[in-house]
C-alpha cells in the first residue's frame, strides 16, 4: 500500500476539561474522496481546524505528502498543498469576485514583500484567477461584490478560494451549508470535478452527497473516530447506527 | 482627470504660499504651515496602519517621538548633517517599531489598543528618565540640522524641505497602497483568518507595515525637532498619540489624503479659535479662546455624528454624486 497522502496519528485537542479531539488516527489516500460525518459536535471542525493548523493540537503528529507538518503553522501547511474552505462563509466581501481569487493567485505566485509595483499591472495574475472563477462556475460574476453576491454563489466562491490555492488535499467543512437542493447540486458537480486533481476530505451533513460522493467514511463521535471504512461497511455498522439514532434502534441505516 | 488637475492646483498653491506670506508680511504663517505639513506627514504614517491595516495603535507619537530625540540628539552632539541624521531618524524608530510590532502584533482589539499605548508611555518615561539629554524639560537646540545647498535655518527654505518630504512620502504610500503589498494589507483588516488560510503569513506583512509606519513617522519627528529647535518628552505623551488619531478619523480612516486634511483641520481649527476673536461668543463665554479643544471637540463629535468616514469620505461622497468617474 502506498503511503497515504494525509497520517494523521494520535491527534488530541483539550479544551479545558473537554476532550475535543480523542486520539484521532486517520490515513487519507492519494486521490479518494474521505468523507468525514458525525452527530452535531462531535469535534468535526476541531479537527479540520487542526490539520488546517489554525489551531494547534495538544499531542499527536500530522504526516502530510511525505513530511511532518505537526509544527508548522497553517500558511505554510497551505504552500506545501494543504488547504481548507469554512463552514462558515469567510470570503473578502467587500473584494470584487475576481480579486478573492486573485489574492489566492498571489499567495503563490512569488513573494507579496513588493512595494513599488503595481498589483494592476500583473495581468498573469488576474488571468489565471479568471480562469478559476470560471472553474468554479461563477463566470460572469467576476466583477461583483463578493458580500452581494447570493449565498449559494458565496458558497462557490467559499470553496473557489480554497481551489485557488492550487492544494493537494482539500478540506471542505460542510461546503453545502444553508444550501438548497439545486445549489448543493453545483457544489457536488464541483467536487466530482476537482476529485481528478485533488484529493478532498469532506465533511457533510447530507448524507445523500456523502454516500454519493464518498470513497470511505470515517465517523467521528465525541471526539472519537469509531469507524472508517467504505460506504456501504458503514451503512450496516451497528456502532454508527447507534450513535446516530442511539441506543434502542438495531433497524436502518443512518442514510 | 479632476482629481489629478486638483492635486496639481493644490500643490502650486503651496508652492506659491511663503511667496505670498512673505508678500503680506505674514511670515508667521509659513512656520505654522510647516508645523501643518510635519503633522500631516505623521498623521499619513499613522494612517497607514489605522486605516489600511486596520490595527489601532494608540502609540504612535512614541515613532514620531524617538524621531524627534534622533534628530535632536544627534544636532546636539555635533552632528547636524540631515542627510545622516534623518535617515537615522527613519531607521531607529522603524527598529523600534519592529520591537513593538513583534509584541504587540500578537493581540487583538482592544488588547492592542492597550498594549501599544503602554509601549509607548514606556518610551515616554525612558525619555523623561534621560538627564543627559534634558530629562522632563528636554533639549534647546542650538540650531537646525543642515542641508547641502539649502540653508534650513531660512523659514521659506525649511517650509520647502518638509512640502518636498511631504510629497514624496504621499507618492510612496500611495504607491505602496497600489501593489502587491498594500492589497495584503488590506485584505488582512478584511478578513485575516482567511489570508492565513490562502497561505499568507499575516503577521509578517503587518509587522512589515508597523515598521513602514513607525519610520514615517520618524522622519516626521526628525522634522518636528527642527521646526521648534526643540526637543522635549511631550511630544511623546500619549495625548500625542490621541491628537495623531484625531486627525486621522477627522480627515479620513483609510484615505489617501486623510492625514494630511485631519492635521490641517485640526492644527487649523485650533488655530482658529486661539487666535481669532469671534465677538457674540465671547460676549456668551468669555474665556474661551483658551479652551479651544472643546471646540475641537464639538467638530469632533459633528465629524464622527455624521460623517463617519472623515473630511474625505464627504468629498469623495460628493464628487461622485456630482458625476465623478
Amino acid at each position: 500500500m502506498a503511503e497515504p497522502l494525509l497520517k494523521v496519528q494520535g491527534l488530541v485537542k483539550r479544551f479545558g476539561g473537554l476532550v475535543a479531539t480523542d486520539k484521532v488516527s486517520l490515513d487519507i489516500r492519494h486521490g479518494e474522496i474521505h468523507a468525514l460525518i458525525g452527530p452535531n459536535g462531535a469535534g468535526k471542525t476541531t479537527l479540520i481546524a487542526q490539520l488546517s493548523g489554525s489551531l494547534a493540537s495538544d499531542a499527536g503528529r500530522l504526516g502530510f505528502d511525505g513530511s511532518d507538518i505537526s509544527t508548522l503553522p497553517q500558511h505554510e501547511r497551505v504552500r506545501r498543498g494543504l488547504a481548507r474552505s469554512y463552514q462558515i462563509t469567510s470570503i473578502f466581501k467587500k473584494f470584487s469576485v475576481l480579486d478573492n481569487v486573485a489574492l489566492a493567485v498571489q499567495a503563490r505566485s512569488g513573494t507579496s514583500m513588493s512595494f513599488w509595483r503595481p498589483l494592476a499591472a500583473e495581468t498573469v495574475l488576474f488571468e489565471e484567477a479568471a480562469e478559476l472563477v470560471r472553474r468554479v462556475g461563477l463566470g460572469g460574476r467576476e466583477h461583483a461584490m463578493a458580500g452581494n453576491l447570493a449565498h449559494g454563489e458565496q458558497r462557490q466562491l467559499e470553496v473557489g478560494l480554497a481551489l485557488a490555492t492550487q492544494p493537494k488535499l482539500i478540506l471542505l467543512d460542510e461546503p453545502m451549508a444553508g444550501m438548497g437542493p439545486e445549489e448543493s447540486v453545483r457544489i457536488i458537480e464541483l467536487i466530482e470535478k476537482v476529485r481528478e486533481e485533488v484529493t478532498v476530505l469532506l465533511v457533510e451533513h447530507d448524507m445523500d452527497a456523502v454516500f454519493r460522493l464518498a470513497d470511505r467514511i470515517s465517523v467521528l463521535v465525541n471526539g472519537r473516530l469509531i469507524a472508517t471504512g467504505e460506504p456501504e461497511a458503514i451503512r450496516v455498522n451497528p456502532e454508527v447506527k447507534k450513535a446516530y439514532l442511539g441506543d434502542d434502534v438495531s433497524e436502518d441505516a443512518p442514510a | 482627470m479632476m482629481q489629478r488637475a486638483a492635486t496639481i492646483a493644490l500643490l502650486l498653491a503651496a508652492i506659491a504660499f511663503p511667496l505670498a506670506m512673505q508678500a503680506l508680511d505674514q511670515a508667521y504663517y509659513i512656520s505654522f504651515a510647516s508645523r501643518i505639513m510635519i503633522y500631516a506627514l505623521a498623521a499619513t504614517s499613522l494612517n497607514l496602519i489605522l486605516g489600511y491595516g486596520g490595527m489601532i495603535s494608540f502609540g504612535h507619537a512614541a515613532f514620531v517621538g524617538a524621531g524627534t530625540y534622533v534628530a535632536g540628539i544627534m544636532i546636539v552632539e555635533g552632528m547636524p548633517g540631515a542627510l545622516i541624521g534623518w535617515p537615522l531618524a527613519m531607521l531607529l524608530p522603524g527598529l523600534l517599531a519592529l520591537a513593538i510590532g513583534a509584541v504587540s502584533l500578537r493581540t487583538r482589539g482592544v488588547y492592542f489598543i492597550m498594549i501599544t499605548l503602554a509601549f509607548a508611555q514606556m518610551i515616554y518615561y525612558l525619555t523623561v528618565s534621560m538627564k543627559a539629554y534634558g530629562g522632563e524639560e528636554g533639549l534647546t537646540l542650538p540650531g537646525r540640522s543642515t542641508l547641502p545647498f539649502v540653508d534650513l535655518a531660512n523659514d521659506s527654505n525649511f517650509y520647502y524641505t518638509v512640502l518636498a518630504l511631504l510629497v514624496l512620502t504621499l507618492l510612496l504610500l500611495n504607491r505602496l497602497v497600489s501593489s502587491r503589498f498594500g492589497r495584503v494589507i488590506e485584505a488582512i483588516r478584511e478578513n485575516e483568518t482567511r489570508m492565513e488560510a490562502i497561505g499568507f503569513p499575516t503577521q509578517r506583512y503587518k509587522l512589515a507595515c508597523f515598521v513602514i509606519a513607525g519610520a514615517f513617522g520618524g522622519l516626521a519627528g526628525a522634522l518636528l525637532a527642527n521646526h521648534g529647535s526643540y526637543v522635549n518628552p511631550s511630544i511623546l505623551h500619549w495625548t500625542q498619540s490621541g491628537n495623531l488619531m484625531i486627525m486621522v478619523i477627522l480627515g479620513g480612516v483609510g484615505f489617501r489624503y486623510g492625514g494630511l486634511i485631519g492635521a490641517l483641520t485640526l492644527l487649523g481649527l485650533e488655530e482658529f479659535i486661539a487666535n481669532h476673536k469671534i465677538g457674540w461668543i465671547a460676549d456668551l463665554y468669555p474665556n474661551y479662546q483658551q479652551h479651544s479643544l472643546l471646540g475641537v471637540g464639538i467638530v469632533l463629535l459633528v465629524i464622527v455624528l455624521y460623517a463617519p468616514q472623515g473630511i474625505a469620505g464627504l468629498f469623495l461622497r460628493n464628487k461622485q454624486g456630482g458625476g465623478h468617474g
